[in-house]
């Protein structure tokens, strides 16, 4: 019987050229890194967050310390926006209501993103009577309309106490069946590709498939609709309070702002006009951050 | 296509008995005792109490109280408020102001939404088409309310053109209300619309049409804007929820007396029934216009049919 020989150093390996090797989020973050739309948003936004983290820094007055006095006064040296109607700054209370929208718009975003992310992910990777039930469930919570639905749940915490954590329930109460239909069909798109046969194929277990090839696949819809929903969530947050049912003082916010300044808008615009601005300038940051990173995503949608 | 239609009819029927359970189950634990509140400061006679537990059938446990319900709204009854008023025949009242604000916020959306949505494509990286941008990016970031006050002060107070708020002056009361509400969606519908426009004119469909020789017009209206609108249309069927909701807003601004205002109304009164009244009717009006989009898919898109 021959001896096996074996061939060293006949069969070497073909070196392979060390190359930067480019996964898919090192080309979403060189295109991001590219588009000026990219800088301006995180500018902004890093003023925003600025504000809602150390607002001394940025107001020109103390926004409890108010001269009725001189109410309704006009834009003049040291207030940019005027006094509103207990003589306040508007501009320095301006500045200090970006942490309490800020805040309500990020928890919320995380909220919904985790609830409805983790539910339409279920439903699009288990399908069958789990799906069904998710999906029905689903339905019915998108059926009933967020505003209407959170205000009729605000009004039952009362004046109980209409404070931070029950604004951020409310609206996450309602808002996550959105987020749930977008990961629910972007799971379902993502497990019919080829890679997820091929990973069956090979012995993988399916919750690593799950972990490992579903989830960083479908995260790019989930990524758009959770950062674009941060605004949408601002808007909320104002349009409640500016029902009178949302953050009530000492807390400041802008919504709650432009529901004093309403009453004398057509006298005075500017305390009304001031928190728009701000809560304006703040929703456009994220509804611009939602595109750049849409587009990075997805380099077709672009072109 | 019968059995689709059953099954989508069924499905219907589920959320919103659901939806509504949703809300009942909620507004069941609303603060406050409505017996009390009706009796005012002093604390109310047992008698009375009782009497009034009793015709509203507030002594009965919740499913059975929602069986009731069930069983009113489709005999069209919807309870009665707690000063007495049919709700059903207060919100028939209302209605009609609610549609009308619903249709004249449609046609700006559709008007205008898609109208700048055409033009952004066609023009794409234009001067148009960065108009329409910018103008749909302010569209997106202003909160309506805001644009609603500032209409009201410029159009309605300093130039004079459009009644500031209430319905007296029939249509014209409706244009700013209309256009406030609209508003709120007609940005994402000319986004829609130029994102779906431009990947149509790219299609094979539109090169052949384009190359048998048919007028620009012909090729953009009847072969790319008709498969295009199809997600339009979906997103406009979705999009009515947050048009209810936001007429709750509009019409307190503008003081129109429908549905939202009165939803308003009773949201801050703690008014459970008219609370119920209206989101099952605003649930319904869902349903039923996602029921038809759903439908209509087969119109719009010929390679759609359902088995």
């Amino acid at each position: 019987m021959p001896e096996l020989v074996s061939a060293t150093g006949v069969m070497e390996p073909p070196a392979i050229p060390q190359r930067k090797r480019r996964g898919h989020w090192q080309a979403v973050r060189r295109r991001l890194s590219r588009s000026p739309l990219f800088y301006l948003s995180a500018t902004l936004l890093v003023v925003m967050v600025g504000m809602a983290a150390v607002p001394a820094l940025f107001a020109t007055a103390d926004p409890h310390d108010c001269d009725l006095g001189r109410t309704l006064a006009d834009a003049g040296a040291g207030q940019w926006l005027g006094r509103d109607l207990q003589g306040c700054d508007v501009f320095s209370r301006s500045v200090y209501g970006a942490r309490a929208s800020l805040g309500i718009g990020i928890a919320v975003s995380l909220v919904t993103g985790l609830l409805g992310g983790a539910v339409g992910a279920a439903a699009g990777y288990f399908g069958g009577w789990v799906d069904a039930t998710l999906s029905r469930i689903t339905e019915i919570f998108l059926a009933i309309p967020l505003l209407l639905g959170a205000s009729v749940l605000l009004t039952l915490f009362g004046t109980s106490g209409s404070g931070t954590w029950t604004v951020i329930i409310a609206l996450s109460v309602h808002g996550w069946p959105q987020v749930a239909r977008i990961t629910r069909s972007s799971v379902l798109e993502a497990k019919q590709q080829d890679y997820m046969l091929a990973a069956a194929a090979i012995g993988c277990s399916r919750l690593r498939a799950l972990a490992r090839h579903v989830v960083p696949n479908s995260l790019g819809p989930w990524l758009v609709v959770v950062t674009t929903n941060l605004g949408v969530f601002i808007t909320y947050e104002s349009i409640i309070s500016m029902l009178g049912i949302g953050l009530r003082p000492p807390t400041i916010s802008w919504g709650q702002m432009i529901h004093d300044a309403q009453a004398r808008f057509l006298e005075a615009p500017l305390p009304l006009l001031g928190p728009a601005v701000f809560l304006s300038v703040t929703v456009l940051a994220f509804i611009l951050l939602g595109d750049v990173v849409r587009d990075a995503l997805d380099p077709r949608s672009h072109s | 296509m019968p059995r689709y239609i059953t099954s989508r009819v069924l499905q219907a029927v589920l959320v919103l008995v659901g939806a509504t359970l949703v809300i009942f189950v909620i507004t069941f634990a609303l603060p406050g005792d409505p017996v009390q509140a009706l009796a005012g400061e002093r604390a109310a006679d047992p008698a009375f109490a009782e009497a009034i537990r009793a015709r509203y059938h507030l002594d009965e446990p919740l499913l059975q109280q929602y069986g009731r319900f069930l069983l009113g709204v489709v005999q069209g009854d919807l309870g009665q408020t707690y000063s007495g008023q049919d709700v059903a025949q207060m919100l028939g009242e209302r209605i009609w102001v609610s549609g009308q604000l619903a249709a004249f916020a449609l046609a700006f959306q559709i008007l205008i939404g898609v109208g700048a949505g055409i033009l952004s494509a066609l023009r794409r990286n234009g001067l148009a088409d960065t108009g329409v941008r910018i103008f749909t990016l302010a569209g997106l970031s202003i909160p309506f309310f805001v644009t609603a006050y500032v209409l009201q002060l410029v159009v309605g107070v300093k130039l004079g053109w459009l009644p500031v708020a209430g319905t007296e002056d029939g249509f014209l009361s409706y244009i700013m209300p209309g256009f406030v509400l609209g508003s709120l969606s007609t940005a994402y519908v000319a986004r829609l619309t130029r994102g779906q426009l431009t990947e149509a004119l790219r299609e094979d469909y539109v090169r052949m049409a384009t190359s048998k020789g048919l007028t620009r017009v012909r090729v953009v209206a009847h072969h790319a804007l008709r498969n295009s609108l199809i997600p339009v249309v979906t997103f406009l069927g979705l999009e009515v929820g947050a048009l209810l909701s936001g007429a709750v807003i509009t019409e307190s601004i503008f003081n129109l007396p429908g549905m939202g205002q009165a939803m308003a109304r009773a949201v801050y009164l703690g008014e459970r029934t008219t609370v119920v009244g209206v989101v099952t009717v605003f649930v319904l009006v869902y349903v039923v216009v996602n029921l038809l989009v759903d439908l209509l898919y087969a119109v719009l898109d010929p390679r759609i049919r359902y088995a």
